[in-house]
C-alpha cells in the first residue's frame, strides 16, 4: 500500500524540494545533480511518456479494428500510417548507404595513418598497405577498390594517407563516407522518413491549422454581436488591430478614423438619449464639425498620429492590452506558484489518479 | 434592404468559406492587383536595431521552436534573420527544441548557402545542434551547462574538435538569443529559465497567436522587441532588404557583391493578407447590421 | 510527362492538403481518412525522433557509451530513469498501472520546483517591477505608465474572488473588465491574423504545384474530388430521403 500510494508523495515532494533547492543552495554535489543528472532524467521519463501515447493509440486502433466498432475502417490508415514511420524510421534508411570498412584494430573507427604521402598518387615506400598475398610486397594500387581481395591503399591528395584499413566505397565518390546515424537519416532530404514527413505530415499538419482561417471567419459572422459595452470593447479592439496590423490600415483617410471615434463615443451615450431624431442628428453634426476641424488644421495634408489607424492599434497593443495580458499573467503565476507550493509540500494528490 | 441584411444573418457557412478562400486566393494569383505600401510596427524596429548593434565575431543562439504547421508565419523571420546576422559576422548557434526545429533550421540555412550571398563555413561561422525532449529543462541546462546537453554538433563531430565552440559553456557566453517560436517551449521559457536568471538579452520571433502572452515581457523589456507574425516577418525582410543593399554599396566585407539579394516571401503575402482582413471586418459588421435589424423586428 | 519519387510525393501533398480542406463542405471520407492517417503518421513521427533524439544518445549513450557513442561517459546510475520509463510504460498494463505514478511524480515534482522560482522572479516580480511608473519620461509616456498600473490593478481586482465586487471594488473590477476586453479584442485579432497567414502558406503550395512542371496535379486532384463528393453527397441525400 504504501508503494502505492505514499512513495510516489514522498517521490514528487523530495524532487519538488530538489529542484528549488538547486537555485538556493550551494552544495556542489547538489548542484551537479540538480543541473546535469536530475534535468536529463526529467526529458529521459518525458521521453517514455512520449512512448505511452503512441502505444496506448496503437491499443485503441487495435481494439477498434479487432472488435470492429463504429468506422473502424479508419483506423486502418491510423495503424498504417505509425507503421509505414516505423519502418521508415528504424529499419529502412532510403539514403545511400555508408562505405563499408574492417576495423582492424577494433577501436569502432576508421583510423587514418602516420605515415604521410607526397601526393604522387603512387604506393611509395613508407605508405601502409594490406597485404594480402603476404609476399611483402605492394602488388597493385587503386584510388580506392570496390573488391575487397584487391589489396588497397588510399591515397589522399592532401597527404594524409589513410591506413591499411580496408574500405569498401558504396557511392563511389572516392573517398571514406561514414554511415549516416539515424538521427541526421530522419532530418535529411532523400531518406524516406523525411519523404513522409515532407509530403504527408506536413501538409496534413498546416492544413488543420489552416483550416481554422474560415471556421473563424464563420464564428465572427455568426456569433461576434455587440450585445453590451464589454463586447463592443472587444469588436473595436480586435477590428482596429486587424487593421493596423496590415499595410490596408496606412491607407485608411483619417476622416474614417474621425467617423470611428464619433461612433464611438455616441454608442457609449446611446442609451443616455431617448430621441432618436436628436440622436442621428447630432450624430451627423459631430462627423461634419470634425471633418470641418480637420481640413482646419490641414489634416488631409498631415494627419496626426491618433487618427492613424497603425499608430492606434500600436498604442492598444503598448498600453491597455498589456495592462491585461500582465494581470493575466500575474494571476496565472500566482495560480502556478500556489499549486507548486502543494505539490512540494505534498497536498497535491492528482498524480495518484484520485 | 433591412429584409436582405436579416437574410444575410442566416447564410449559409459554406458561403463565407467560399469568400474567405477566393479573398485569399486572387491576391496570390495576382499580386500586382493589390500593391500597398508597409508601415515597420515600433517592436520590429527594436528588433532590427538590437541585431544591428551586434558585431563582427558577436556569438548570436538561435532557438528554432516551430514546424511545418507555423512555417508561413515564422520561416520568412527565420531566413531574414540569418541574412541580418551574417551580414555582420556574427557566429550562429542553432538549437531545436521542437522535433521539427532542425529541419527548419535545415531549411532555412540552405536557402541562405543556396543565395550565395555570405562565404559561410560550418564549424566556423556556423553550428548546428540535433533537436533535444524536455523543453524548458532543456532551456535550464542551456542556461547552466551548454556541453553538458550537446556533446556532438547536427553531423555527429564533437564539440570540442570545432573552433566555433571555444569559449562557449553557458548561456552567458551568447551576446544575443533570438527565438523563433510557435508554443511551447517558447518564448516565455527562454525568458523565465535562461535570459531572466542569466541577464542575457533576448528577443522572439513568434506567431501572431503568442503575441498577446508575450507583450508584457516586451513592455518590461525582458524582450527586446518582437516580430509579431507574418505582418513583423515582412516588416524586418524589408528592413533587412534595405539594409543589406545599402551595406553592398558600402563594400560590406561580410557580403557576396555580385549575388542577388531577394526581398523574401512574406512580404509577397502582405496583399493576400490585407483582402482577408478586409473581408473579415466587412463580414463582422454584416453580421451585427443584420442582428441590429433583427432585433428591431423581433 | 515526369514519373519519380518526388512527382508522387508532391500529388501525395496536395491530396493530403484537399482532402483536409473538403471539411468545409461537411464531415466526409476523404476527411475521416486524412485525419486518422494523421494521427497514426504523427505518433510514429514522435516516436521515432524521440528514440533517436533523445532516449538513444541521453540514456542508453550513457549506459553503453562504446556501442552508441553519442559522446558522454558511463554513467551506472542512469539505470535509475530506465527503470523509471519502464515503469512510465507500464500503464497501459492495469495490474501494475500504479509504478507509472512514480514517473509520473518524478516529473510532476521536479516541474513544480522548476515552476515555483521561475514564475515568481520572471512572472509576478519582473512584471511588478516593470509595472512602476518613470517620471523622468516624457509626459505621455508617465501617462501610459499609470494607465498601465491602473488597468493591472483593476484586472486583479477583478481576479480577487474573496470579497464581493459592490461598490468601489465592484467598480474597479468592472473597469478591469474593460482592460481585459481590450486585451482578448486584440487576442482574437491576432488570432485571425495568425490563421490567414496559414491559408496562404497552404495556397501558395496548392498554385505551385497547379503548373505543369508538376502535371496540374491540383486542378486534376481537385476535379477528382469534386466529382466524388458530389456523387457521394448526392447518394448520401438519397438514403436519408429513403
Amino acid at each position: 500500500m504504501f508503494m502505492k500510494r505514499q512513495f510516489a508523495i514522498i517521490v514528487m515532494m523530495a524532487m519538488g524540494f530538489l529542484a528549488l533547492a538547486g537555485y538556493f543552495l550551494n552544495f556542489p554535489t547538489l548542484r551537479e545533480f540538480t543541473d546535469k543528472d536530475a534535468p536529463q532524467w526529467y526529458m529521459i521519463i518525458a521521453g517514455f511518456a512520449a512512448f505511452l501515447g503512441c502505444l496506448n493509440l496503437l491499443q485503441l486502433h487495435i481494439q477498434k479494428v479487432v472488435s470492429q466498432q463504429k468506422n473502424w475502417q479508419y483506423s486502418i490508415f491510423t495503424l498504417l500510417g505509425f507503421f509505414v514511420m516505423i519502418v521508415f524510421g528504424f529499419i529502412y534508411k532510403g539514403v545511400n548507404p555508408g562505405d563499408d570498412y574492417i576495423d582492424a584494430n577494433n577501436n569502432y573507427k576508421y583510423d587514418y595513418a602516420e605515415v604521410e604521402d607526397v601526393g604522387n598518387e603512387i604506393y611509395d615506400k613508407y605508405e601502409s598497405f594490406e597485404d594480402k598475398n603476404g609476399n611483402g610486397v605492394y602488388d597493385e594500387w587503386k584510388w580506392y577498390t570496390f573488391w575487397k581481395s584487391a589489396e588497397v591503399f588510399i591515397d589522399e591528395p592532401d597527404g594524409i594517407l589513410l591506413s591499411g584499413e580496408e574500405y569498401t566505397d558504396n557511392n563511389g565518390d572516392g573517398k571514406f563516407t561514414p554511415e549516416m546515424r539515424w538521427s541526421t537519416v530522419l532530418k535529411s532530404e532523400g531518406s524516406a522518413f523525411y519523404w513522409m514527413y515532407n509530403y504527408v505530415y506536413l501538409p496534413l499538419g498546416s492544413t488543420m491549422f489552416a483550416l481554422l482561417a474560415f471556421f473563424v471567419a464563420s464564428a465572427s459572422y455568426r456569433a461576434f454581436r455587440i450585445r453590451n459595452f464589454e463586447a463592443t470593447l472587444l469588436l473595436i479592439s480586435g477590428v482596429l488591430l486587424m487593421l493596423g496590423r496590415v499595410p490596408v490600415g496606412s491607407i485608411i483617410p483619417w476622416w474614417i478614423v474621425i467617423f470611428i471615434y464619433v461612433s464611438l463615443f455616441f454608442a457609449i451615450i446611446a442609451s443616455k438619449i431617448k430621441d432618436k431624431k436628436i440622436f442621428f442628428s447630432s450624430y451627423l453634426l459631430s462627423n461634419v464639425i470634425g471633418i470641418c476641424i480637420g481640413f482646419q488644421f490641414k489634416w488631409n495634408i498631415l494627419a496626426p498620429k491618433f487618427l492613424s489607424i497603425p499608430n492606434i492599434q500600436e498604442w492598444i497593443m503598448a498600453v491597455p492590452a498589456t495592462a491585461g495580458s500582465r494581470a493575466i499573467m500575474i494571476g496565472i503565476a500566482l495560480g502556478i506558484v500556489a499549486q507548486s507550493f502543494r505539490i512540494i509540500t505534498g497536498r497535491e494528490r492528482s498524480i495518484l489518479g484520485d | 434592404m433591412k429584409e436582405l441584411l436579416v437574410k444575410l444573418g442566416s447564410i449559409d457557412r459554406r458561403i463565407i468559406f467560399l469568400l474567405i478562400g477566393l479573398s485569399v486566393l486572387i491576391p496570390l494569383i495576382k499580386p500586382n492587383w493589390v500593391q500597398l505600401p508597409l508601415k515597420i510596427d515600433n517592436n520590429t524596429k527594436v528588433v532590427f536595431d538590437s541585431i544591428s548593434s551586434l558585431k563582427d565575431g558577436d556569438k548570436v543562439l538561435l532557438s528554432f521552436e516551430y514546424g511545418a504547421s507555423t512555417k508561413p508565419e515564422v520561416h520568412p523571420m527565420a531566413v531574414a534573420l540569418l541574412k541580418h546576422l551574417f551580414s555582420k559576422g556574427v557566429k550562429v548557434y542553432i538549437v531545436s527544441l521542437w522535433p521539427e526545429g532542425p529541419i527548419m533550421a535545415t531549411l532555412a540555412m540552405e536557402e541562405i548557402i543556396d543565395s550565395n550571398l555570405f562565404s559561410i563555413i560550418e564549424g566556423k561561422d556556423y553550428v548546428m545542434f540535433d533537436y533535444k525532449v524536455g523543453g524548458s529543462i532543456v532551456i535550464k541546462n542551456i542556461a547552466d551547462d551548454f556541453r553538458g546537453i550537446y556533446k556532438q554538433d547536427y553531423n555527429g563531430i564533437s564539440i570540442d574538435e570545432l573552433d566555433i565552440m571555444k569559449g562557449v559553456y553557458s548561456v552567458e557566453d551568447f551576446d544575443f538569443v533570438f527565438d523563433f517560436s510557435a508554443g511551447v517551449p517558447g518564448n516565455a521559457e527562454w525568458v523565465q529559465y535562461a535570459c531572466d536568471p542569466k541577464n542575457v538579452s533576448l528577443s522572439s520571433g513568434c506567431t501572431s497567436i503568442m503575441v498577446t502572452d508575450a507583450i508584457p515581457y516586451v513592455e518590461s523589456g525582458q524582450l527586446k522587441g518582437i516580430l509579431a507574425g507574418m505582418p513583423g516577418a515582412a516588416e524586418y525582410e524589408k528592413m533587412v532588404y534595405d539594409f543589406l543593399n545599402e551595406e553592398v554599396e558600402n563594400q560590406n566585407k561580410f557580403i557576396n557583391k555580385n549575388e542577388v539579394i531577394s526581398k523574401g516571401k512574406a512580404f509577397a503575402r502582405m496583399s493576400a493578407q490585407s483582402v482577408a482582413h478586409l473581408l473579415m471586418v466587412f463580414f463582422i459588421i454584416l453580421g451585427n447590421l443584420s442582428y441590429y435589424f433583427e432585433r428591431k423586428k423581433g | 510527362m515526369i514519373f519519380n519519387l518526388d512527382m508522387i510525393g508532391v500529388w501525395l501533398l496536395v491530396l493530403m492538403t484537399l482532402c483536409i480542406l473538403s471539411y468545409l463542405y461537411g464531415d466526409n471520407p476523404f476527411y475521416k481518412v486524412a485525419e486518422h492517417l494523421f494521427v497514426g503518421v504523427s505518433a510514429g513521427y514522435v516516436f521515432a525522433l524521440t528514440w533517436w533524439d533523445q532516449i538513444w544518445p541521453n540514456l542508453f549513450g550513457r549506459l553503453f557509451p562504446d556501442y552508441v557513442g553519442a559522446g558522454f561517459d558511463f554513467s551506472p546510475i542512469y539505470i535509475i530513469p530506465l527503470i523509471l520509463g519502464i515503469f512510465m510504460l507500464f500503464r497501459l498494463v492495469p495490474s501494475l498501472s500504479w509504478l507509472a505514478r512514480i514517473a509520473i511524480a518524478y516529473i510532476v515534482g521536479m516541474a513544480a520546483g522548476l515552476k515555483f522560482y521561475v514564475f515568481i522572479n520572471s512572472n509576478i516580480l519582473m512584471q511588478i517591477q516593470n509595472s512602476a511608473i518613470d517620471f523622468s519620461k516624457s509626459n505621455w509616456e508617465i501617462f501610459n505608465h499609470i494607465l498601465i498600473l491602473f488597468g493591472v490593478i483593476c484586472a486583479l481586482v477583478y481576479f480577487f474572488f474573496s470579497k464581493e465586487h459592490k461598490g468601489t471594488i465592484g467598480t474597479l473590477s468592472k473597469i478591469g473588465v474593460y482592460f481585459l476586453m481590450i486585451k482578448f479584442g486584440a487576442s482574437f485579432g491576432f488570432a485571425v491574423m495568425g490563421r490567414i497567414s496559414l491559408l496562404i502558406g497552404r495556397f501558395e503550395d496548392l498554385i505551385n504545384y497547379s503548373s505543369e512542371q508538376y502535371n496540374y496535379a491540383t486542378p486534376i486532384i481537385l476535379a477528382f474530388m469534386l466529382i466524388v463528393l458530389a456523387i457521394w453527397s448526392f447518394q448520401n441525400n438519397k438514403t436519408e430521403q429513403t
